[in-house]
């Protein structure tokens, strides 16, 4: 683990990073839309 | 790239901090959705006894289907059995606050309505309540969503949302997809 290279580092970023933002498309443009509920 | 001791520390650390800030984050939209949006997980724990769902109290025949009560409240009782929902199209006026109550005399069933957050278990022995506002009109999809025996992808139920000047009930207070 003492040498990583930056391309994985970004590349786990990226990932995360689009998963995230997927999750929130989600939320926003489908979950909060479809109205209130309890 | 971190070689030493404190550069992987910064490394795990810098990591840490990403991963619990998107955890918050997604815990603000949750709390956000729940108590500004009013969107959450219906809990409602009452029991109903299932041998005698069909004869006595809240959900015999004649209680099924949408009834506007005294006070206004909208409220369609339904019950889910095998493998059909009684009743089959029921109607709910839009842009109101109502409520659905599910019962069901057999197995564990699941409801959801299509386009819409109403997703709820209906299991033997509870009433299942769910509070919502419908805000588009025309017909919804309810299918059956958890496995209930051979015939469960034919059990699916009618939604049919009007507006608000459409929503007449009749002198028992019954609104019923049936025409006049």
């Amino acid at each position: 683990m003492r040498e990583v290279p930056r391309g994985a580092l970004a590349l786990a970023g990226l990932t995360v990073g689009l998963l995230l933002l997927a999750w929130f498309l989600i939320f926003v443009f489908v979950f909060l839309p479809r109205g209130m509920v309890g | 790239m971190p070689e030493t001791e404190e550069g992987i520390l910064f490394s795990e650390f810098r990591w840490a901090i990403i991963a619990v800030g998107m955890v918050s984050v997604i815990m603000i939209a949750l709390i956000y959705a729940g108590l500004v949006q009013h969107i959450n997980p219906p809990s409602n724990i009452e029991t109903v006894d299932p041998n005698t769902l069909h004869l006595t109290g809240e959900f015999t025949e004649a209680n099924l289907g949408t009834f506007v009560e005294g006070t206004g409240q909208v409220t369609t009782r339904i019950v889910a059995t095998q493998f059909t929902f009684q009743p089959q199209c029921f109607v709910v006026p839009a842009n109101r606050p109502m409520t659905l109550r599910f019962a069901s005399p057999d197995v564990v069933h699941g409801i959801l309505i299509t386009g819409t957050n109403v997703n709820t278990m209906v299991v033997p022995g509870y009433v299942s309540q769910v509070h919502t506002v419908f805000t588009k009109t025309g017909d919804l999809l309810m299918p059956c969503h958890e496995y209930c025996g051979l015939g469960h992808s034919q059990m699916w139920a009618t939604v049919r949302v009007v507006p608000e000047d459409e929503f007449k009930p009749n002198a028992a207070g019954m609104v019923s997809c049936a025409p006049g």
